[in-house]
């Protein structure tokens, strides 16, 4: 990693898919070396977002920075950066070696320098003793490690991850998400994590950015978001809120369905509707 | 973005854009040079609807699309009646040899229609094996020539293919849906008939669609074995090619409709199945039942009855290629001789065959699996339907007309291919690249998208992602899928014979010859057809074991 931590950082991106809208005007700034989050509901967009930085999906208008370098119009083979899948998506045709080994090689790397790094890097997720085993022979959360260890053996500028935790039983996701966060915070790599899961986000990230319906609702450290959500759709999403629906009263009472709520909300909402989110740990409140 | 940048990031583009050049050049100009000769009047001049409107009023036309059509659509309900209801007992009841049944029927599918018609008239034609003992016993028998004939050959030659896809229809079916039927109340029958016959129906007419097509489109089974009965593909041969009586204005319109009425059917069949697709829920195969003892023997024999009269002309030429020839007269003693003359003297014929195959497959397969890659993967606004339009219409050519299309457009300068080994291999590449397509598309499908994109995110090039990882994975379907596209050429007969020369006799031309009683050499043209028999039916069968899902119709 002589490079040092990469900045990512997207600009007013725009796709659409057969008319329906997956991304309107997201702009992006992600930490440095940290570990950035993409939360939100499947057809938010995240995913679309994280596939424009790969370069799998072409954006119909902005601008995407690797390394202040504008990427934008460079295919993915060009971009160094390391994609792990939902699917892991190992090519069941090559042995885990092989696999961690097919980026080095097309690099030219060869002879003792690719054995040493294919297994240090397997050294590295644990796996130094299944270098010769097929995908298929693995478990689940194995396979996410080889996977892993294929992005990151061509030290990548960038981390890009999808859901790779989604199809791990709950146990192995505990593990495997600890394990990631070990190598994230060992290698300073940039990462960008995407996932539904609010829990995965608040432990693992330096950065969290929720979406909702193609736009990025808040941006901020796990501790924001969670505190001070920006929106109904963000505290929704974090901590599974409910809502109080009602009328702030001059007091800053809140009255719903005629039962008054000694709240003392801000006198600025006096007469307006709002909507109070109950979340299991704080009550929070935003303009409906 | 720019074009360079576009092309740059998606190289696929360039690939699809060149796929549309060459197609339109050697599947649609051919067709509107065509369409073109049709439409000009007898002066060369001026244009004219008259070829077309002779087709309608003129006997030797007329007659000709008539007996087109009835024969097809005869053939087509006879091969039905005789294969859904064996295919039915197969599909649901517990009968002895199932798997070798149904890996009988595939072989069927591969067996060449003229080595039927062939046969056939071997042992029943005037001077047939068994047509003097039939008038011994006293029957009015004549002969197997004329238009029974031509519908006696294409049921049986069209068995395999309605039976696999009847057996296939009512094997996926739900055995809940009977079973929910039977708990109402309806007996078994009944549940049969209302519950089953309807939800099969649509794989049976798709099974109806392709046999009719074939019929429609099949030019050796009429030519050989129907006498003076005119059908529409050997009438364009006889206006094509026929000395004296050249007319390419009728022969063009006759390609014309021909394509018309491939077309009308194919829609017409979209037509009846649109909204009549079920889907169905259960993933549980069906349990076969027991049918009652007499029944089953019943069934097996009749099914062993049908198998015996589909492979009898394969036993029929292959016993003859045992015999001595003496002219058209065959005779004991058993020999060897036809064989040997096969090995010393005439077996370019099976080199040409397999040559022109195998680079027309390799041709194919090649440019099938980049179209279906494009097909599958990338969705461009204008080029992607057009493309699936261009690979598709081949399909809808018969032999005979896109024989004639590639001969009006490279019998002159600059390009003339005409007589020459490479008109013969683009022929059969354009006859097969439909189903090499579709053959990759269905492997194609089974291999995710981030495989391929796990390649491209490690610094892989498109070109290398299609050589390391997608064309490794589809390797087994794209073997399958040549080896069937090889088999259905090397016993291609409609175009070769309009397009071969001397130095280009395979080994279709070889036992065509000798069916139609020309060139005197009838043991080496049993001979042959015994190596084109083995040559079709061992790969088929070892293609079967490795892939059971495989059949040729696909």
């Amino acid at each position: 990693m002589s490079r040092g931590p990469v900045a990512v950082r997207v600009e007013g991106l725009r796709k659409s898919f057969r008319g329906d809208p997956a991304l309107l005007e997201v702009s992006l700034d992600f930490t440095p070396g940290g570990f950035n989050t993409l939360l939100g509901p499947s057809g938010c967009g995240k995913t679309t977002l994280l596939r424009s930085i790969a370069g799998f999906v072409t954006p119909e208008a902005g601008r995407i920075f690797i390394g202040g370098e504008d990427v934008t119009h460079r295919p993915p083979w060009t971009r160094r950066i390391g994609f792990v899948f939902q699917s892991y998506a190992l090519w069941p045709h090559m042995n885990v070696f092989e696999n961690v080994a097919y980026g080095l090689r097309l690099r030219k790397v060869a002879g003792t320098e690719l054995e040493r790094r294919v297994r240090a890097m397997l050294e590295t997720v644990g796996l130094a003793s299944f270098h010769d085993r097929s995908p298929g022979a693995l478990s689940g959360g194995q396979q996410q490690r080889v996977a892993l260890a294929r992005a990151l053996v061509l030290e990548p500028d960038v981390l890009l991850l999808d859901e790779p935790l989604a199809n791990l039983d709950a146990r192995l996701r505990v593990e495997m998400r600890q394990e990631i966060r070990r190598l994230q915070k060992e290698l300073q790599i940039t990462t960008i994590f995407v996932t539904h899961d609010q829990e995965e986000a608040l432990e693992l990230s330096d950065l969290v950015a929720v979406m909702s319906h193609g736009r990025v609702e808040q941006v901020g450290s796990p501790e924001e978001v969670y505190a001070k959500p920006a929106s109904a759709d963000v505290a929704a999403l974090l901590g599974g809120a409910r809502f109080l629906v009602g009328v702030v009263s001059e007091e800053g009472d809140l009255i719903v369905d005629g039962a008054r709520l000694p709240l003392g909300l801000s006198r600025d909402l006096r007469g307006q509707r709002v909507r109070v989110a109950v979340s299991p740990r704080r009550v929070v409140v935003v303009a409906d | 973005m720019t074009f360079a940048e576009r092309l740059r990031r998606d190289p696929w583009l360039l690939v699809a854009m060149t796929l549309g050049v060459v197609l339109l050049l050697l599947v649609l100009v051919p067709q509107l040079w065509i369409v073109r000769s049709s439409l000009l009047a007898a002066d060369g001049q001026s244009f004219t609807l008259d070829n077309f409107l002779r087709y309608l009023t003129a006997v030797r036309y007329r007659t000709a699309l008539l007996n087109s059509v009835a024969l097809a659509i005869i053939t087509t309900l006879l091969a039905m009646v005789v294969a859904v209801p064996l295919a039915f007992f197969h599909a649901r009841y517990r009968l002895p040899g199932h798997d070798m049944v149904l890996t009988l029927a595939t072989l069927a599918t591969a067996s060449p229609p003229f080595l039927g018609a062939y046969a056939w008239i071997m042992l029943l034609g005037f001077n047939g094996i068994l047509s003097p003992s039939l008038r011994a016993l006293g029957l009015p028998w004549h002969s197997i020539v004329g238009f029974h004939g031509i519908v006696w050959v294409g049921v049986w030659g069209a068995f395999g293919l309605a039976f696999l896809f009847a057996h296939d229809s009512f094997a996926s079916l739900d055995p809940d849906l009977e079973e929910a039927a039977e708990s109402t109340g309806a007996s078994r029958w009944r549940a049969h008939l209302d519950i089953a016959l309807p939800l099969a129906a649509p794989g049976l007419l798709t099974a109806a669609y392709l046999v009719l097509t074939g019929v429609l489109a099949d030019f050796g089974t009429p030519r050989i074995i129907g006498g003076p009965v005119s059908v529409l593909p050997v009438l364009l041969y006889h206006e094509f090619l026929s000395e004296g009586g050249v007319n390419p204005g009728m022969a063009s319109a006759g390609s014309l409709i021909s394509i018309g009425l491939a077309t009308g059917t194919l829609m017409l069949q979209r037509l009846i199945l649109a909204g009549r697709s079920y889907v169905m829920s259960g993933t549980r195969r069906v349990a076969p039942r027991e049918l009652p003892r007499w029944a089953t023997v019943v069934v097996t024999g009749v099914t062993a009855l049908a198998f015996l009269i589909v492979f009898v002309p394969h036993l029929v030429i292959a016993f003859s290629s045992f015999l001595s020839w003496r002219a058209d007269i065959p005779g004991l003693p058993f020999t060897f001789d036809n064989y040997r003359a096969l090995a010393l003297r005439s077996s370019a014929p099976v080199f040409v065959s397999y040559a022109l195959s195998a680079i027309s497959t390799l041709i194919a397969v090649v440019v099938g699996t980049l179209l279906a890659y494009v097909a599958v993967r990338r969705s461009y606004t204008l080029l992607s339907p057009a493309l699936q339009a261009l690979t598709m219409i081949p399909y809808l050519i018969p032999g005979t007309v896109l024989a004639i299309g590639l001969i009006v457009v490279f019998n002159r300068e600059p390009i003339r291919l005409t007589g020459t080994w490479m008109i013969l291999v683009l022929a059969y590449f354009i006859r097969k690249v439909p189903y090499a397509t579709k053959s990759a598309e269905a492997s194609l499908y089974q291999v995710h998208e981030n495989l391929e994109e796990a390649a491209l995110s490690v610094g892989a090039t498109p070109a290398q992602v299609l050589r390391d990882v997608t064309s490794r994975l589809i390797l087994p379907g794209l073997v399958s899928g040549a080896t069937l596209t090889f088999l259905m050429t090397l016993t291609e007969l409609s175009s070769t014979l309009m397009l071969y020369g001397a130095a280009t006799t395979t080994m279709s031309i070889v036992i065509y010859q000798a069916a139609m009683g020309m060139g005197g050499q009838f043991g080496l043209a049993a001979s042959t057809a015994v190596v084109m028999m083995v040559s079709v039916y061992v790969p088929l069968y070892l293609v079967r074991k490795r892939f059971p899902s495989t059949g040729v119709a696909a």
